[in-house]
C-alpha cells in the first residue's frame, strides 16, 4: 500500500514539474544586469524582442518642493525649511518618512541629523490636492545634505525611496503621463518598442533607473 | 504569481513525500534491525578498545623517544623555549626525577623552581621563558623588517598609480571645456561610463557644491550620496557628450566634455 502511495506521489510530482516548467522558467532581468550580460544574443535566440515585455515599477511621488524661509544675507546660515511632497495617487500611500542625512565631502554618509520624521497629510481645499508636508529647523544649508524620502503603503512595505538634494525649489520626480508598465496596469512596452523608438526609450530612462526597468524572458 | 503558486504546490508535495519516507523508515526498519544493530555496536566497541590500547602504547613509546632526542635545540642551534617547555611537561608526567636536567636550559628558572610541583607552576614559568626571547630575539626583528619593507616599497607605487590614472582620466576621457576657469577645481570626483549596443550608462560622483547635473540638457537622476546617474539610448561610440553641473541656485558651475568609449 505504502509503496503504491509513494509511486503515485512521485508520478504526481513529476507531472507537476513538467507542467510548471514553462511558468517557472519565466524570469525578469533588469537592464542593469543586461548591460553586463555576454549571453544577451543567446537569450534573444529563444525570446524575440516583441515577446520580451518591459516592466517599470509604480511611482508614488510626483514632485517634491523645498521651501527655505527667513533667508539671511547671501543665502548663508540656518533657516527653517518646509518640504511639500506631492503624491501621484494619494490613496496608495499610508505614510511618508523623511530623513536628513549629512554627507562627507567624498559622499559617504557621516550621520543622520534629523532621523525618521513622519510627514503629515494635508488637504488643499481650493485645488482638492492631497499632499504631505514636513519641516526642519536649524539645518545649515551650506552643509552637504541629502533628504531621504521613504514611502510606505498600507502593508507597511517601503514602496519607494527617493533622494533629493537640500536645495530650494521644485523637483519633479515622475512623468505627467504615467509610464508605468506592470501586471497591475498592464504591460505597455516590449523590447522591440525600446529598440525601434529611441525617443521612447530615452523618455523611459529619464524617469527610471536601469535597476528599475526589467525585461521578462521566457526561457 | 503562477510561478509562486506552482512553487508552493510543489513544495507542499515534496514536504509530504519527505515526511512519508521518514515515517516508513522509522516504522519498518527501526523494529526489524534492532538486535543486529546492538550486536554491531558491541563489536565496534571491542574494536575501538583494542585500537585505543594500541594507540596509548604507541604514544608512550613516542614520549620516551622524544625525551632522548630533544635537547631544546633547533637545527640552527637556537634555543626554542616552547619546545623545551613541552619536553619539560612530558618529562614531568613521565618521570618526575628528570627535572634537574632541564634547569640548565631555563633562563628564568629561579622564580618557578620554588613552587615547581606538577603542571600549574610550570605554566607560570612558561610565560616568561616563551615571551622573553621571542620579543627581544633576532627572529621577530627580522619579521618586522620584512613586514615593513614591502609596505615602504608598495606605498609610493600606489601613489604613482593613482597619479597615472588621474592623468589618463584628464588626458583621455575628460577635456575641460572652460580653459578660462580661474581655479582648476575638480567638480567630478569620478565618472563611470558603460557602453552597450542597447544603451550607454553614465554615472558621475561630484563634489558637494554640485546640486544638479545635466548630460546634453537631460537631467540626471540623483541616487543619493552625491551620485548622479543617467542612461542614454542611441549614443554612438567615440561621440562626445556635454556634462553641465549646476549649483543650488541653478547657476552653471562647470561644463565638461566627455568622450564615450
Amino acid at each position: 500500500m505504502r509503496k503504491k502511495a509513494i509511486c503515485v506521489i512521485i508520478i504526481l510530482t513529476i507531472a507537476v514539474l513538467i507542467l510548471a516548467a514553462p511558468v517557472v522558467a519565466d524570469y525578469w532581468m533588469s537592464l542593469q544586469e543586461i548591460l553586463g550580460d555576454t549571453r544577451l544574443d543567446n537569450r534573444l535566440k529563444y525570446n524575440s524582442p516583441r515577446q520580451i515585455r518591459v516592466e517599470t515599477p509604480k511611482r508614488y511621488i510626483s514632485k517634491v518642493h523645498i521651501y527655505h524661509g527667513e533667508k539671511s544675507d547671501k543665502g548663508k546660515g540656518t533657516f527653517l525649511t518646509s518640504i511639500d511632497i506631492y503624491p501621484l495617487e494619494s490613496w496608495y500611500i499610508n505614510n511618508i518618512y523623511v530623513d536628513a542625512v549629512r554627507l562627507n565631502p567624498d559622499g559617504s554618509p557621516s550621520g543622520t541629523i534629523r532621523p525618521s520624521r513622519e510627514a503629515s497629510k494635508n488637504f488643499d481645499p481650493e485645488t482638492g490636492e492631497i499632499y504631505w508636508n514636513v519641516g526642519f529647523g536649524n539645518i545649515d544649508v551650506d552643509d552637504n545634505i541629502d533628504i531621504e524620502i521613504r514611502v510606505y503603503d498600507y502593508r507597511k512595505d517601503m514602496v519607494q525611496k527617493l533622494y533629493v538634494r537640500f536645495a530650494e525649489g521644485e523637483k519633479i520626480t515622475a512623468p505627467k503621463e504615467s509610464m508605468e508598465s506592470n501586471a497591475e496596469r498592464g504591460y505597455k512596452y516590449t523590447l522591440h518598442d525600446l529598440i525601434a523608438d529611441p525617443n521612447l526609450f530615452n523618455e523611459l530612462l529619464k524617469w527610471y533607473t536601469l535597476d528599475e526597468i526589467k525585461l521578462r524572458f521566457k526561457y | 504569481m503562477k510561478g509562486t503558486v506552482c512553487f508552493a504546490i510543489l513544495a507542499i508535495v515534496l514536504l509530504v513525500l519527505v515526511g512519508c519516507s521518514t515515517d516508513i523508515q522509522n516504522i519498518e526498519e527501526g523494529q526489524r534491525v534492532s538486535d543486529e544493530d546492538i550486536a554491531s555496536v558491541e563489536r565496534w566497541i571491542k574494536d575501538t578498545e583494542g585500537f585505543l590500547l594500541a594507540y596509548l602504547d604507541e604514544e608512550s613509546d613516542y614520549v620516551t623517544d622524544f625525551q632522548h632526542s630533544d635537547d631544546g635545540m633547533d637545527l640552527e642551534g637556537n634555543v626554542d623555549p616552547q619546545d623545551d617547555g613541552w619536553a619539560q611537561l612530558k618529562q614531568k608526567q613521565a618521570k618526575p626525577s628528570s627535572l634537574p636536567n632541564n634547569k640548565n636550559n631555563d633562563p628564568s628558572g629561579s622564580k618557578g623552581q620554588d613552587s615547581q610541583l606538577g603542571i600549574v607552576p610550570w605554566q607560570g614559568n612558561r610565560t616568561p621563558t616563551t615571551r622573553q626571547p621571542s620579543v627581544g630575539g633576532k627572529k621577530p626583528a627580522g619579521d618586522t623588517g620584512r613586514e615593513l619593507s614591502p609596505d615602504k616599497q608598495k606605498s609610493p607605487d600606489k601613489k604613482i598609480d593613482d597619479k597615472d590614472t588621474n592623468q589618463n582620466r584628464d588626458g583621455d576621457k575628460i577635456d575641460s571645456d572652460m580653459p578660462s576657469a580661474p581655479s582648476k577645481k575638480q567638480y567630478i570626483n569620478n565618472i563611470d561610463i558603460k557602453h552597450n549596443d542597447l544603451l550607454t550608462d553614465i554615472s558621475v560622483w561630484t563634489i558637494p557644491e554640485v546640486y544638479s547635473v545635466q548630460i546634453d540638457n537631460k537631467e540626471m537622476h540623483y541616487n543619493g550620496r552625491n551620485r548622479y546617474n543617467l542612461s542614454i539610448a542611441g549614443l554612438k561610440k567615440d561621440s562626445n557628450v556635454n556634462i553641465n553641473m549646476y549649483d543650488k541656485d541653478g547657476k552653471l558651475l562647470h561644463s565638461q566634455k566627455c568622450v564615450i568609449n
